[in-house]
């Protein structure tokens, strides 16, 4: 907090007081006296930012209303005019001008026709901006933008069920609010973990910001097939996106819980949770690569069904979930697992009755990830080393019931290890 | 329900006697009507489509025009009928939206999407806002907006509890100073008027403050701050949280400079925002032009979690990257080329993992072939627990494409062939592949555009695990003169699939329909 309240106050000081400060620093020794703009929008969109054909539908503007604004600079010397072109350089029509070179124009276009644009600023002695920089070609469709964002969305579901890659990332928005890195590898691990990826999707509704930006919310179904052991997992759901338009195209700004791309790294990539009712069951995949289908993660940490508890068990003790009591071992054999301090200083998780509890490792994280247990992937073991803090195992007790378990921490110098479990007595893979 | 259909019939109404009388109305429509037969042949839980017969309608309407000194437009949408994924046999409403602007003032009803902040309210809400816009005022915007935040207008009116009802009500104001700064303030409130899933009711106030400045040229600064209360309503127990957001983008021409430093602690709640929760990062990007055919970028990304060390372990990434593209190659006109070089790195405990990635790509045209593809070269290693584990990794693809030209009749067919392997001492030889080929055929001086693409792609991976599947589709487009932006349509799609996992099947899925716009 105290860090970035000090780089905010940086910011906002060279803000206020370097008003003549060079941007461009980072050019290598470039220096910029001509006549040019320190930003430029259209309709809140700059235009370096987007391509040289945009499109704006019709109820995306404000009043009918497509707006210009700018500052122009140059150097020392003052700005006398600002004209625009709308028609290819034929006519010119003068830019509301302010003293420091700030301007503003507003035009109300018509539908479906063409307009080409052109931005003159020139200083006192008549030296101008470099005018074919200044060019978009702008058309404003009267349809509504839902074929738009259909094709859109066609397009990211097909590049991702055909697992390419760089396609589907020529999609994805420079701003991803995720970031773009991020999901890069996100779905490159979708890819690395499913064999086989099958996604349909209706839209349910689209609605669009003041800035262009547009809100999509769809249904989807999805079959995804695990590489590692071939089993297929379905799931359902709602779930939201933004995209944001560049000239003519759209790009994905920003996705929502239940993700559908990226879903490895879900929780590093969606920007938000869509709670619905028809996300009790999407597809979950942890750290560790485990899968599982259930109600979608949200911000808010629920303690589920079952309430969790602290354990402590020093070497060669035991523990029995349903009786919620300790054994010493060597004096009773009543245990479900056993804790065992070994002289090379590590500790194992033993099971009784070898073979008869199957376990499931769920990588690292808490107890609160996991509000619903996996169906699939347990394997009959003796014992678990612990070697690492933080990991989270699921048990199946040989009575049936399921056990969460996380490994907190261990102290040596007692041979002694704190867990957190929460046990589930109805049989129901649910906590 | 019924409830529902009876609100939207009043709306069509009122609609109707809103629209005679008044000036410079034009209202635009369409309608999509679809027609599906999914047939299936092996077992059922193997695939998402169902095997059936399926309906789906949906009307949008949408208008605008002028009423005396008050513009509109609105947007209304149902579907109905069966889609396969919900709400089958059943009419809901899809979108509602009525816009109502005088001089400075507008009123926006329905589906209401107002972006104040990324940190407070960047999601549609089904409610009401009100907008005033004066840009030669230093207050330069003022909108409030009242709500409930729901994702589907069927969510609003279900009786379901596993979802939650939020009530979201805000308000933010703009100025401007000197045409250069702008200052967004917002004030967000949200409360859940339902629980879910054992998840407590909890009440959200939010202060976004976002700022933007343009005074130094070539240089735009950004910044959002923001500070959130959550109240456990039962407990009346209460968190607080912040989130900070801070940019400078440099652009000239070609080149580009960005640097970026986010901060969203573990407690900043904000439902109706948009950002990821417990995260630091950092992020430095740099483009150079060095001509307009040559240009240079490199990046670097840094994030970690566990701001409040709640967790045991922290996760760290860090992820620099360099490249090089290029256009006009050994002064080829078509030719387009470029390389990067980047290190995806994470360490969570004592789990460490780096990928190294090389990736190439060029296209080009000879005569009258165009070609194009990429190559991505992939060294992954990741240390576990004491055990190292390494993986080479090459994935690609390529395509080819001609066009052809007879009388009336045009002719684009493709090929396009990717594979990707994995190479590591327990997995060698896993790996895809997948070769297609591809027809595009139009016919525009009678607006009829086709396509076929037939294609095999087969899996293999660890444990025998083996896929493959053939797969065809074909889609036909009728769009007639004399109906301008109505077209017909038939899709047709044929999969084969087996699985070393004994689930076999094969799904034929046609679909066919008409989308009349007006």
């Amino acid at each position: 907090m105290k860090n970035s309240s000090i780089l905010l106050s940086l910011l906002l000081s060279v803000t206020l007081f370097s008003s003549k400060a060079d941007a461009f620093w980072w050019l290598f020794g470039k220096t910029k006296d001509d006549v040019r703009f320190t930003y430029l929008n259209i309709n809140n969109m700059p235009f370096d930012q987007s391509s040289n054909e945009i499109t704006f539908y019709q109820d995306q503007l404000q009043n009918g209303i497509i707006e210009i604004r700018g500052r122009a600079v140059a150097g020392r010397a003052r700005i006398g005019s600002v004209q625009i072109s709308l028609d290819d350089k034929e006519s010119w029509q003068p830019a509301t001008l302010n003293d420091d070179g700030a301007f503003n124009f507003k035009f109300r276009p018509v539908t479906d026709k063409t307009y080409k644009i052109y931005i003159e600023a020139m200083e006192t002695a008549g030296k101008t901006n470099e005018i074919s920089e200044t060019y978009k070609e702008v058309k404003v469709s009267k349809h509504d933008i839902s074929s738009s964002v259909i094709e859109f969305m066609n397009k990211l579901c097909n590049f991702y069920m055909q697992k390419n890659q760089h396609a589907f990332m020529e999609l994805v928005s420079k701003d991803f609010l995720g970031d773009e890195a991020v999901l890069d590898r996100a779905i490159r691990s979708d890819f690395d973990l499913f064999l086989n990826i099958d996604l349909r999707y209706r839209i349910n509704s689209i609605a669009m910001d003041g800035n262009g930006g547009v809100f999509v919310a769809i249904y989807y179904n999805r079959r995804a097939a695990i590489a590692f052991d071939g089993r297929t997992y379905i799931d359902q759901g709602l779930t939201e996106f933004v995209l944001t338009p560049t000239g003519s195209k759209l790009e994905l700004y920003s996705m929502k819980q239940p993700v559908i791309f990226g879903v490895s790294y879900a929780s590093e990539i969606a920007s938000g949770v869509v709670q619905s009712d028809d996300n009790n069951s999407v597809l979950k995949i942890n750290t560790q690569g485990g899968v599982s289908v259930g109600p979608v993660s949200g911000m808010e940490i629920s303690q589920g069904k079952v309430k969790a508890q602290n354990l402590r068990l020093g070497s060669h003790m035991g523990y029995r979930f349903d009786e919620g009591r300790a054994y010493e071992i060597w004096r009773d054999d009543n245990w479900d697992i056993a804790l065992q301090f070994e002289v090379d200083d590590k500790f194992k998780i033993f099971f009784n009755g070898m073979g008869t509890h199957e376990v499931l490792d769920l990588g690292i994280g808490t107890l609160e990830d996991h509000l619903v247990a996996p169906e699939f992937g347990y394997a009959a073991v003796e014992f678990i080393e612990l070697t690492t803090r933080g990991k989270v195992f699921v048990i199946k007790l040989r009575n049936g019931n399921y056990v969460l378990l996380e490994f907190v921490d261990y102290d040596n110098s007692d041979q002694s290890a704190q867990f957190r479990f929460k046990y589930q007595p109805d049989g129901s893979r649910d906590f | 329900m019924p409830v529902a259909r009876h609100k939207l019939k009043s709306f069509f109404l009122i609609s109707s006697i809103v629209v005679s009388s008044v000036s410079g109305f034009e209202l635009r429509g369409g309608l999509d009507q679809d027609f599906g037969f999914n047939s299936l042949s092996g077992p059922a839980s193997s695939t998402s489509v169902q095997p059936s017969s399926l309906s789906n309608t949906s009307l949008r309407l949408s208008g605008d025009g002028t009423a005396g000194a008050y513009n509109y437009y609105f947007d209304f949408g149902l579907r109905g009928g069966g889609d396969g994924m919900r709400y089958r046999g059943t009419t809901s409403l899809s979108n509602l939206r009525l816009h109502i602007e005088k001089e400075k003032h507008y009123l926006t009803a329905g589906n209401v999407f107002e972006h104040f902040s990324q940190f407070s309210l960047d999601a549609p809400v089904k409610g009401i806002s009100y907008g005033y816009k004066n840009i030669s005022s230093i207050v330069e915007n003022m909108t409030l907006v009242f709500g409930l935040d729901n994702p589907s207008w069927n969510d609003l009116f279900s009786s379901k509890s596993s979802s939650v009802k939020r009530m979201v009500a805000g308000a933010e104001v703009s100025t401007k100073w000197r045409g250069q700064t702008t200052a967004n303030l917002s004030y967000v409130f949200t409360n859940d008027l339902t629980s879910y899933n054992d998840v407590p009711e909890f009440a959200y106030n939010t202060v976004a403050l976002d700022w933007e400045n343009q005074s130094i040229a070539g240089l735009e600064l950004r910044g959002s701050s923001a500070f959130s209360g959550r109240l456990t309503k039962d407990t009346a127990d209460g968190t607080v949280g912040f989130a900070h957001h801070v940019s400078a983008i440099s652009v000239d021409g070609l080149n580009r400079a960005e640097l970026e430093y986010r901060r969203v602690s573990n407690d900043f709640a904000a439902p109706a925002g948009s950002y990821l929760q417990d995260r630091q990062s950092v992020k430095a990007k740099l483009r150079y032009g060095y001509s307009s055919d040559l240009s240079f970028s490199a990046g670097y990304l840094f994030y970690h979690n566990n701001l409040n060390r709640q967790l045991t372990v922290t996760t760290f990434n860090h992820k620099p990257e360099i490249g090089v593209s290029a256009r006009r190659l050994m002064g080829r006109r078509f030719a387009a080329g470029g390389s990067s070089y980047r290190i995806d790195s994470r360490l969570s405990g004592e789990v460490k993992s780096s990928d190294h990635i090389l990736g190439v790509n060029y296209s080009d045209r000879v005569s009258i072939i165009d070609f194009g593809g990429n190559l991505d070269y992939i060294f992954a290693r990741s240390k576990r627990d004491s055990v190292d584990n390494m993986q080479n990794r090459i994935g690609g693809n390529l395509s080819v494409s001609s066009r052809f030209v007879f009388g009336g009749m045009n002719l684009r067919p493709s090929l396009r062939y990717a594979k990707h392997y994995i190479s590591a001492d327990s997995t060698s030889g896993d790996g895809s592949d997948d070769i297609s080929v591809r027809a595009d055929i139009g016919w525009p001086g009678i607006g009829i555009s086709t396509n076929l693409v037939a294609g095999y792609n087969d899996q293999r991976r660890g444990k025998g695990s083996q896929f493959s599947k053939f797969y065809s589709n074909l889609m036909l487009n009728w769009r007639p003169d004399f109906l301008r932006q109505s077209s017909f349509y038939l899709r047709a799609g044929f999969n084969d699939i087996s699985q070393s996992s004994d689930g076999d099947f094969s799904e034929t899925l046609i679909s066919t329909g008409f989308n009349l716009e007006f």
